[in-house]
């Protein structure tokens, strides 16, 4: 099986504070793993790591079998690359949920029409067209992270960075991350501190615990 | 509720505060301001108090300005004043900001100053939320106002709470321009067309231009 993302030996401090040290990880073709952990043991910045926006790491990361040294080595990766953040109040970057999610799009040179086409597909993929009109702020959690998941799928990435998708999500919304997740067959890391969440999408979990990055039975 | 073409409103606010803002005050300049409150007589009662409020800053610069010159270039900057004041009042008053940044992109302003301007709406709009959940905190902690140390410092830690979360949330937007390859420019997907409203906004400044140059 083809690696999508390969870690090896990858340290992280935070401050004077050492979160973990020599992670060895691999993630193959559409494979999904989660990793689960403790609050503060470093499971966001791993994340961070893979996703090319924490760059104070030692350590070799690899995407595609490509070693990634710096962001410039990262740019072609970018939108191969879909990074769901815990927090999402950030990640919009415009007004309303269509022009959210044409964003990415847009903003490499497609037209608004294809890009107005493509954003309805995936809305209606993802059981949300009608909202397409709404303000993005306006929205609940659970759709906001929906939103967050289609301005990202548009890209068509090969790897998926979920960040506590389901974090304070109700569980009607929590069902519908499942099943959205469930249907798509991509490469993904998922974090999360629901284990029960976690079980319904994946077998393969890995617990970040003593600075280490160890099997979950 | 009425919402006029954003880059009409923009243009028409422009025209009529620039030509007042250079003129004697004339009974002709209230006609927009008839014309506004005419077809948004809800919020009217809203927007006097926002402008008696506002007064008390505009009232300050009469006295000075009667002390310094005259009353009659007093009561004239006075009334100018609060009357492109209340005119800009009833023509936004039912936008959220939005309108306005959609107007600049409608009148082909540059992006970057659209993006400034659309970041700048909504890292305030961030704020507000911030604010207002620590306001509702502060209730249900039991706050309550006095005049001691102690209430100084509850507010000096508040306003170092917000700026080291503006300072987060404005991180977290960077990182975001990264993951999204954001590169100057935000993208609107605008399809306003021209009301009937926005024709008669249009003729009504277009008249009061007309006036000010004949009368």
């Amino acid at each position: 099986m083809s690696c999508s993302i390969t870690l090896k030996n990858i340290s992280y401090s935070n401050k004077d504070n050492i979160l973990f040290e020599n992670i060895n990880l691999s993630v193959g073709h559409e494979e999904k793993v989660a990793i689960i952990g403790s609050n503060g043991v470093g499971k966001s910045s791993l994340l961070k790591i893979i996703a090319g926006i924490e760059e104070s790491f030692f350590g070799e990361l690899y995407l595609f079998h490509h070693l990634i040294k710096d962001k410039k080595d990262y740019k072609k990766f970018r939108f191969e690359v879909g990074y769901l953040p815990q927090d999402i109040s950030s990640f919009f970057l415009s007004p309303t949920v269509i022009e959210d999610v044409m964003f990415s799009l847009r903003t490499t040179g497609i037209n608004k029409d294809e890009a107005y086409q493509k954003a309805l597909e995936i809305l209606e993929q993802l059981e949300i067209l009608h909202l397409k009109d709404r303000i993005i702020y306006e929205l609940s959690g659970g759709e906001q992270k929906i939103v967050a998941l289609a301005g990202i799928l548009i890209t068509k990435p090969k790897i998926l960075l979920l960040d506590e998708p389901t974090n304070a999500l109700d569980e009607e919304s929590e069902k519908r991350i499942i099943k959205i997740l469930n249907s798509i067959k991509k490469s993904m890391i998922i974090i999360s501190h629901h284990k029960s969440f976690i079980e319904q999408l994946t077998p393969t979990i890995y617990k970040l615990e003593n600075k280490k990055l160890i099997d979950y039975k | 509720m009425i919402i006029f073409n954003p880059a009409i409103s923009l243009v028409c606010a422009f025209i009529y505060s620039l030509i007042l803002s250079f003129s004697e005050f004339n009974i002709f300049y209230i006609l927009p301001v008839l014309f506004l409150m005419f077809i948004d007589s809800k919020n009217i009662l809203f927007v006097l108090k926002k402008l008696l409020f506002l007064n008390l800053f505009i009232f300050t610069i009469f006295i000075f300005v009667w002390i310094q010159a005259s009353f009659f270039e007093a009561i004239n900057i006075y009334l100018r004043t609060n009357i492109i004041i209340f005119f800009n009042l009833l023509l936004f008053i039912n936008s959220k900001g939005l309108d306005i940044i959609r107007g600049f992109s409608l009148l082909k302003f540059p992006k970057r100053f659209i993006s400034t301007f659309y970041f700048s709406w909504k890292m305030i709009l961030e704020l507000q939320t911030e604010f207002r959940n620590i306001k509702t905190t502060l209730i249900t902690r039991s706050f309550h106002n006095k005049t001691n140390l102690f209430i100084y410092q509850t507010y000096g830690n508040i306003l170092g709470l917000l700026f080291i979360k503006s300072m987060q949330k404005a991180q977290n937007l960077k990182d975001s321009f990264e993951l999204r390859g954001f590169n100057g420019e935000i993208f609107f997907n605008d399809n306003y067309k021209f009301d009937k409203y926005d024709f008669y906004l249009i003729f009504i400044i277009l008249l009061t231009l007309i006036l000010r140059y004949f009368i």
